[in-house]
């Protein structure tokens, strides 16, 4: 008789420590950190001179055993100047150089090409969203609305759909910075270099720092 | 699938050209699985054939709906089915009932007929909310009509915002209104007690089989 009363309560307990040591508890993946995704305009004929990538900046802070706030932040690269470096020698092969409101766009009569520097500043957004919270279950985590993101255990990568965001260390936009400059350059590149248009000598990318810029943002 | 998000590609086309008024009822089963039936209301009458070849025009190279698995029926002013269905009748009104299989299906049928989107992004429409592992937030989206909707559980009715509890599980939204609102499942806790009583009596019932069984 013991025996089988010994079996009734070892299945009982194994259950028991079953449902308690896991099987029926929800598992559960630390969220906490930044990421961040470049986000190039969405449009056929892109003009970096008017259009930019955007910059989103995600930062998860847990607040309680599965729940999360998350802040947005959006930055961007605004053109700031677009200078003519050699403007004597290029106004004597041309004429009606100062007549002009623009910077020229082809070579003078004497073959003098336009030398051209860049310069663009990385400037925080007055866009953000307000914090959010979301859900973190078996996984994934949720936001309030619903969109639904899960992390690359291998990349350290948030995935929501097919959106991917890197993760951002220590507050380290660099990797970010250079990836949107890259997309000016080739812009530009393409579109005055290799036309003939521009010898563009020099690009220079500031930056306005971490203060958000009221009332530029659609600059 | 690809058939069901024809068919929403088409009620949704319908509704964005204001000329249709979608009534909805939506039944969700414990496993998040479950049923849609709508009633689509056409500014004239059309036939099958005709939402057929729409969707078809829509998607070129695509399969045809499948009408065994998507039942579509002409109505009359009431609700009621109007009997002998024959290819190119037209009706006004027209009856809808599919089934999704889980709760992805019913997210695809959430950004397709009642217009949510988040870009690339995944979305849901039942998901964990908060701490409490056993409640979930319901999101559908924009009421294209009168929106009806069961779930398995207690709604809480703090979160229903403009929507009309009708019962303990179902809640109805006007149309326009946003349905989204927080449910409690049931069952999950239940469940693993129940099983776990089960096996106590399974057990308990051989241990006395075999008592009776040595003392014969």
């Amino acid at each position: 008789m013991r025996k089988y009363i010994s079996v009734v309560i070892a299945m009982v307990l194994m259950l028991c420590a079953l449902v308690l040591g896991g099987c029926g508890s929800l598992s559960s993946t630390n969220f906490e950190g930044t990421w961040a995704y470049v986000m190039q305009p969405n449009k056929k004929n892109v003009d970096y001179n008017y259009d930019s990538d955007m910059l989103y900046v995600i930062t998860m802070t847990k607040k309680s055993e599965h729940t999360y706030e998350s802040t947005f932040r959006q930055y961007k690269y605004v053109k700031k100047d677009i200078k003519l470096l050699n403007e004597e020698e290029y106004a004597k092969g041309d004429r009606f150089f100062y007549w002009l409101s623009m910077i020229p766009e082809k070579p003078n009569a004497a073959g003098v090409m336009p030398k051209v520097e860049i310069d663009f500043e990385f400037k925080h957004l007055p866009t953000d969203m307000e914090a959010v919270k979301m859900t973190e279950r078996d996984g994934k985590l949720y936001t309030d609305e619903g969109t639904e993101f899960t992390l690359d255990s291998k990349t350290g990568n948030l995935i929501s759909g097919n959106q991917t965001m890197a993760p951002v260390e220590n507050g380290d936009l660099t990797k970010f910075k250079k990836e949107m400059q890259q997309h000016i350059k080739d812009y530009f590149q393409k579109k005055y270099v290799d036309t003939k248009k521009w010898d563009i000598t020099d690009y220079v990318f500031t930056d306005a720092g971490d203060s958000v810029v009221q009332g530029d943002y659609k600059k | 699938m690809k058939r069901l998000m024809l068919l929403c590609v088409f009620v949704m086309a319908l509704l964005l050209a204001g000329c249709a008024q979608v009534t909805s009822e939506i039944k969700v089963d414990s496993d998040f699985g479950g049923s849609w039936q709508a009633t689509i209301q056409a500014p004239a009458p059309i036939s099958k054939d005709d939402i057929l070849s729409a969707v078809a025009d829509k998607k070129e190279g695509t399969q045809s709906i499948d009408v065994t698995k998507i039942k579509l029926v002409p109505v009359d002013a009431t609700g009621k089915e109007i009997s002998g269905d024959t290819p190119g009748m037209r009706s006004q009104s027209w009856k809808l009932e599919t089934k999704f299989a889980n709760k992805d299906e019913l997210a695809s049928i959430s950004k397709i007929a009642f217009g949510r989107s988040n870009g690339d992004k995944a979305i849901n429409v039942i998901y964990p909310y908060g701490d409490d592992p056993d409640v979930y937030m319901f999101n559908l989206g924009q009421a294209s009509g009168t929106t009806t909707i069961t779930v398995p559980g207690t709604i809480i009715k703090e979160s229903v915002g403009k929507g009309m509890v009708k019962s303990d599980d179902t809640i109805v939204f006007a149309q326009g209104t946003p349905i989204k609102f927080q449910f409690k499942k049931s069952g999950s806790w239940g469940m693993i007690i129940g099983g776990v009583l089960a096996i106590v009596v399974v057990a308990g019932g051989f241990v006395w089989y075999r008592r009776r069984q040595a003392a014969a």
